[in-house]
């Protein structure tokens, strides 16, 4: 008997161990400290919006698309913060032509911002991704500043 | 031993069970839940909305540009923070919350710190009223309201608040509820600056910053089309296709450009691009606007 009980207590034990490591893997990215500190990645701009950002699912190849008004006159920084994983912002214009993008692919670099100096008001689109290609959650940062 | 596996399982499910989320709804009356809670009538999804909800322009970059062309600040063309939370109806509520937003933000921008204080308090009231007073993080804004060296923290923590408590109640599938705030402060800020327009009439880039809101308009529509069985949408609708209407003869045209990029000394990427944009909105317009969104303005303010 105390061998049965042994055996489910150690079981439980490993349940309670798997559980706790994931809950320590994944960032709560509805935490609000989480989205304070991404905003705080945008000194010497003002706050314009923080892009929640959610995948989910095991397909590969996801990614969110936002989108905002940009103006002529004023320099956008966009910035990716993945909460542990490694995010790709990249930003396209009205016509979705690729402006740019934080993750530079030849050489795997990630930059820690990115930022756009707009010269035609209008709808600029942002795809968010992880560069594993799959599920993850994050928050992206736009800020601006006039020129 | 029996006392040893009771633990374990009992530790066991707790872990389970600790981070799920608290019922978000649990803190409604039960007038707020049978009239804030509702899905949408058409068909759109969670990230399709949010999507929608985000491409809204926010008002502070019209009034960070008012700010920039060097006009001075003009108090009485804001809601009178005095006047408050008079709203009594969840929409009044809520498009009030949105335009105190606005009107906070003007001042912040400006430095006009006594004056972004006086709309703490009423941004309290509301956000208390709507149940989001929790996510606006009042002894923060005030410590950084108090010293004017930190302003630009003042006006992101302000914003990031606003964001907050519009991600809180898209998760209580209140949507309808962070929509009438959105409205309220896109109104605002649009009359804020037809306003300051109508005292400069000679500056071009006020009138483009009008003439670009344009841009909104469809997105706003598919987000009214949502609620279109709900009083205060129906009458919000019915302002707001006046508004449309005096959009019609703006225009903007697009000169195509080439984009490109080189490194900062901070390791940032930057891109330059040499497309241009021009806005054709005549005074005529502007002031078809002007009187279109004051009439919305009035009505939002004046809300019970």
């Amino acid at each position: 008997m105390n061998t049965i009980f042994s055996k489910i207590f150690l079981i439980s034990g490993m349940l309670l161990l798997f559980s706790t490591a994931l809950s320590a893997q994944a960032v709560d990215c509805d935490d609000e400290a989480f989205l304070d500190d991404c905003a705080g990645q945008i000194a010497g701009y003002k706050f314009l919006k923080a892009n929640k950002v959610s995948i989910t699912g095991g397909k590969s190849g996801q990614a969110v698309e936002l989108s905002s008004v940009f103006s002529n006159g004023s320099t956008y920084t966009l910035t990716a913060c993945g909460g542990g994983q490694s995010m790709i912002v990249t930003l396209y214009d009205r016509n979705r032509k690729l402006i740019m993008t934080n993750f530079n692919k030849q050489n795997r670099k990630f930059y820690p911002s990115i930022n756009y100096k707009c010269t035609a008001t209008g709808v600029y689109y942002f795809k968010y991704e992880f560069e594993s290609g799959g599920a993850g959650c994050g928050v992206g940062i736009i800020g601006f500043k006039q020129n | 031993m029996k006392n040893l596996l009771v633990f374990g399982l009992g530790l066991t499910l707790f872990s389970c069970v600790s981070d799920s989320n608290v019922d978000p709804l649990a803190e409604l009356t039960k007038t707020q839940l049978k009239e804030q809670v509702q899905k949408a009538e058409v068909a759109m999804s969670d990230e399709e909305f949010y999507a929608h909800v985000q491409a809204i322009p926010t008002p502070l970059q019209t009034t960070a540009l008012i700010q920039a062309l060097g006009i001075e600040y003009n108090e009485s063309i804001l809601k009178n923070p005095d006047e408050g939370a008079n709203a009594t109806s969840w929409f009044g509520q809520a498009a009030n919350l949105g335009v105190f937003g606005a009107d906070m933000g003007y001042a912040n921008i400006y430095g006009e710190t006594k004056k972004s204080m006086d709309y703490i308090s009423g941004i309290r009231d509301l956000a208390d009223k709507l149940k989001v007073g929790q996510f606006f993080d009042f002894a923060t804004i005030k410590e950084l309201a108090e010293n004017k060296d930190n302003l630009e923290k003042l006006i992101n923590s302000s914003q990031m608040n606003f964001q907050k408590m519009n991600n809180y109640l898209q998760k209580q599938d209140r949507g309808k509820v962070s929509v009438a705030m959105i409205l309220g402060g896109w109104v605002e800020g649009l009359n804020i600056c037809c306003q300051i327009s109508s005292k400069h009439p000679k500056e071009q880039a006020l009138y483009e910053s009008i003439g670009q809101q344009k841009l909104a308009l469809e997105t706003i529509t598919s987000l009214l089309k949502l609620y279109s069985s709900d009083k205060y949408f129906v009458e919000f609708k019915s302002d707001f296709d006046k508004l449309v209407e005096a959009f019609t003869n703006v225009q903007i045209i697009y000169h195509e450009g080439v984009v490109t990029q080189h490194e900062d000394a901070q390791g940032n990427l930057v891109s330059e691009d040499t497309s241009t944009s021009e806005i054709k909105v005549s005074q005529t317009d502007v002031v078809n606007i002007s009187v279109a969104v004051g009439r919305i303005r009035n009505n939002l303010v004046n809300m019970q």
